[in-house]
């Protein structure tokens, strides 16, 4: 372990270079324990491309990503022990069950059985899985899609969760429920980087919030320290909308 | 909690994942795997018939089947079939490596490298172990039965199809890994152009071979040497495909200490192999995952856009309808991986077709002319059949999940099978009328022929296209993305079947009656020939007219009922 005790993940001078295209550019994030890290950013900013390199999906081009300790480059197995990730397309195999699903989440993470199954347990009643926990994941809509796949990332209590899009397709209730449950996953010492368009779940549930804009970190604090960043005292969406497009006119002034 | 899952992790998985297919299969899904079956069972079923009746020509022959003669042609069954093993598995664990949301789950999952390779290596390999079974074990439940083989034959034979593709499977990860982690862009294309170098190789090589055959000087036995002569390098002892065919020859003849001994020798270089692609795998699996991420996105060139304009040349299709039309045209142009396969036949089969000429010194004798011409056509149609059966049915099943979009449009369900169909009729007609033409007039066939024939090719055209077109909407998947595995389902399966039939039909009714009068009359075409020949025409009219407007008629009825 190499890094301090109040750091869950770390990105250091991290950049990530598509043939010409910067896609993320010096980007330096700590994320700590117990918090929730919301990354926010316009379509096409780097918000992904900085999530598939926080799990070790890709590389950087230059820089250092450690989690829970360990450096992701060197030794990724132990780093990504300590990580969930829930894409925005959540991934379920069609010809298992829900419960099947969640065995091989288990089994992927060398869970002893036990335990496994005592989280499983508490999973389903938790996602309210009930229902069609023991059926094929082939005919699920998109919601039951989305809880099955969380309750998988959640089975093996992630130091780290990480998720994109995670409100996408749910109804009003289960984002309520989602809301909850990442917030007792963050007060457990855990933590939780989301990125996400709605800004409202973001406002509501974020300890800090980084904005990413051109690959850039154009902004990073709790929510009072970005209103002072953008001098503006409104709502989050106001706040995101000034200082991306103050970036953006300065961008245009600068030149690319 | 351990940080790396037990080994028994993706066994479990796969035993889950096929056991619950098959409880699936006992519902109302039974139609389709037992179609599966039965075709598979047809197509096994003919070869082997095929090899048995090889086999006993060749006992006809006074060529022991134990011998060097046999043996030289199982060396080389077993080579090609490597060779194909080789590149499929390479292509379909491409897609299963790099381009798959499993792919992507499990290497978020704290599992390393070389075991989510290893469970996309198996996959791969049973999926493209398809061809081996429905080849290779007719051939060789024929080949002991015609040799009397006794049971350590019939045992040993599922051991050494565990083996055979092994090697190759390997060889062909290999090449895929170190393709992604070391060509820096356009990997899909290299892979492809391998492919067709592979094919060109193989093509000078036959053609090589062609003509030192031309050059045989006199009798069966020089030619039989020459030929032979030209494939004895799959006889080479270093060749693991040559341990295999003598081991499996060793086992006929009941020698049990060298068919164990090829047996191990066979399976050792195969499981080292897959160690190696293992190794290869757990260092550069995750690298390429990241180069690949770094292809640029590509750019609109307009080098190909007047290419857009061929759809206009259909001013009867309806504004909509040729919208249609220009969104499959594009989508096909832009992946170069799909046109590749067909070009590489095309290719090779014009190449074929302008070296006619050049295999007869003298003139040619009219019964050639006659029945290889028709023969040719019966390639092109073959052609044909497979483009449309890999490009053309699995159109309305790449609409995919987003096939509503299309369904909420003001278009009628008709249209969207008549685009493709005239999709596919266009390009069918571009490539098989040419490629006929040139096959007839180098095997100088009189004009009366060249038009029967090219009457033919656009029966063949239109009504290929309209099965193509119309069973790909009777019989979607639409939750298939890989156009190759559509083309294999079920659907494309059985649609393939019902082309091959169509086009063994349509040749004989729109041809044969043209060949048989050209036949009867070598020196001076009968009188009667050429009503016959017209009536054979029309005939071959009504029935692609019928394979064209049925198939559509019914993929409109299908699509008319679906709901999204």
């Amino acid at each position: 372990m190499t890094s301090q005790a109040n750091t869950r993940a770390s990105i250091q001078q991290v950049s990530k270079q598509y043939g010409h295209h910067w896609a993320v550019r010096e980007l330096n994030l700590v994320l700590k324990p117990g918090e929730l890290f919301a990354f926010l950013g316009p379509n096409g900013a780097g918000k992904t491309t900085t999530i598939k390199l926080l799990c070790g999906l890709l590389r950087p081009t230059v820089g250092t990503i450690e989690v829970d300790g360990y450096n992701l480059a060197t030794q990724g197995l132990q780093a990504r022990a300590a990580m969930s990730y829930v894409p925005d397309l959540p991934f379920c195999y069609e010809h298992l069950t829900a419960r099947e699903f969640l065995e091989l989440a288990a089994d992927l993470h060398g869970m002893d059985k036990q335990l496994a199954a005592q989280r499983m347990d508490e999973l389903i009643r938790l996602f309210e899985l009930e229902k069609f926990i023991d059926q094929l994941t082939e005919r699920f809509s998109h919601g039951m899609r989305q809880r099955t796949v969380f309750a998988a990332a959640m089975l093996p209590e992630p130091k780290l969760l990480i998720t994109d899009e995670p409100t996408v397709g749910l109804d009003p209730r289960s984002v309520r429920q989602l809301k909850d449950i990442l917030r007792n996953h963050t007060s457990k010492g855990n933590t939780v980087f989301l990125s996400s368009h709605s800004l409202d779940v973001v406002e509501q549930l974020a300890d800090r919030i980084g904005i990413i804009l051109g690959g850039k970190l154009i902004g990073c604090g709790t929510l009072e320290e970005l209103r002072s960043q953008a001098s503006h005292n409104g709502p989050l969406e106001d706040v995101f909308l000034k200082l991306t497009q103050t970036e953006e006119q300065r961008a245009g002034v600068d030149g690319p | 909690m351990s940080a790396v899952p037990d080994l028994g992790v993706f066994a479990r998985l796969k035993w889950r994942l096929a056991r619950n297919q098959l409880r699936g299969l006992g519902g109302e899904n039974w139609v389709r795997p037992a179609s599966i079956a039965f075709s598979s069972l047809l197509v096994a079923g003919f070869g082997f018939a095929s090899s048995l009746g090889g086999f006993a020509f060749l006992s006809q022959q006074k060529l022991p089947l134990g011998g060097d003669i046999v043996g030289l042609l199982l060396d080389l069954f077993f080579l090609t079939l490597a060779t194909l093993l080789s590149l499929s598995t390479g292509l379909i664990l491409f897609g299963s490596l790099f381009d798959s949301p499993e792919a992507a789950f499990l290497l978020s999952k704290p599992v390393p490298d070389d075991r989510v390779f290893a469970h996309q290596f198996s996959g791969a390999i049973l999926f493209s172990s398809a061809a081996l079974i429905l080849l290779a074990l007719p051939l060789l439940l024929s080949y002991g039965l015609s040799t009397h083989a006794g049971t350590l034959y019939y045992l040993l034979m599922p051991l050494y199809f565990f083996s055979i593709p092994l090697l190759p499977g390997s060889l062909g990860a290999i090449l895929c890994l170190t393709l992604v982690r070391w060509i820096p862009r356009r990997r899909k294309e290299a892979l492809g152009t391998l492919a067709v170098l592979i094919a060109f190789g193989a093509l000078f090589w036959i053609g090589m071979g062609l003509r030192n055959l031309r050059y045989a000087k006199s009798g069966d036995e020089e030619v039989l040497n020459e030929v032979l002569g030209h494939v004895r390098f799959a006889s080479a002892a270093w060749l693991p495909t040559h341990w295999q065919s003598q081991g499996l020859r060793q086992a006929a003849r009941g020698q049990m200490e060298p068919a164990l001994r090829y047996l191990a020798l066979s399976l050792t270089t195969g499981l080292m192999a897959f160690c190696l692609a293992g190794l290869v795998a757990r260092k550069w699996y995750r690298i390429g995952v990241d180069r690949l991420s770094q292809q640029e996105r590509r750019q609109n060139t307009s080098r190909f856009q007047w290419l857009d304009s061929i759809p206009k040349l259909m001013p009867w299709l309806s504004p909509q309808e040729r919208a249609l039309l220009l969104k499959d045209f594009r989508t096909f142009r832009r992946d170069v991986r799909q046109w590749g396969q067909g070009l590489v036949f095309l290719v090779m089969l014009a190449f074929y077709f302008s070296s006619l000429r050049r295999m007869f010194p003298g003139d040619i004798p009219p019964a050639f002319r006659n029945g290889l011409s028709l023969l040719n056509l019966a390639v092109v149609g073959m052609l044909l059949c497979a483009s449309c059966g890999r490009f053309v049915f699995p159109l309305v099943s790449l609409e995919g999940r987003r096939v509503w979009l299309l369904g909420l449009t003001p278009v009628s369900r008709l249209h969207w099978v008549r685009g493709k169909y005239f999709f596919s009729l266009l390009l069918c007609l571009i490539f098989s009328l040419p490629l006929v033409a040139l096959s007839d007039s180098m095997l100088e066939l009189p004009a009366g022929g060249m038009v029967v024939h090219q009457i033919t090719a656009v029966f063949l055209a239109t009504g290929l296209s309209g099965l193509a077109a119309g069973l790909g909407a009777v019989w979607p998947s639409f939750q298939e993305k890989d156009p190759s595995r559509i083309a294999v389902g079920y659907g494309g399966t059985l649609s393939l079947v019902i082309s091959l039939a169509y086009l063994l039909a349509c040749l004989a009714i729109a041809s044969m009656p043209w060949h048989f009068a050209r036949a009867v009359g070598v020196d001076q075409f009968p009188v009667w020939g050429w009503p016959l020949s017209l009536f054979g025409l029309v005939m071959g009219g009504l029935l692609a007219g019928l394979a064209t407007l049925f198939p559509l008629h019914l993929g409109r009825v299908r699509l008319d009922a679906m709901e999204f």
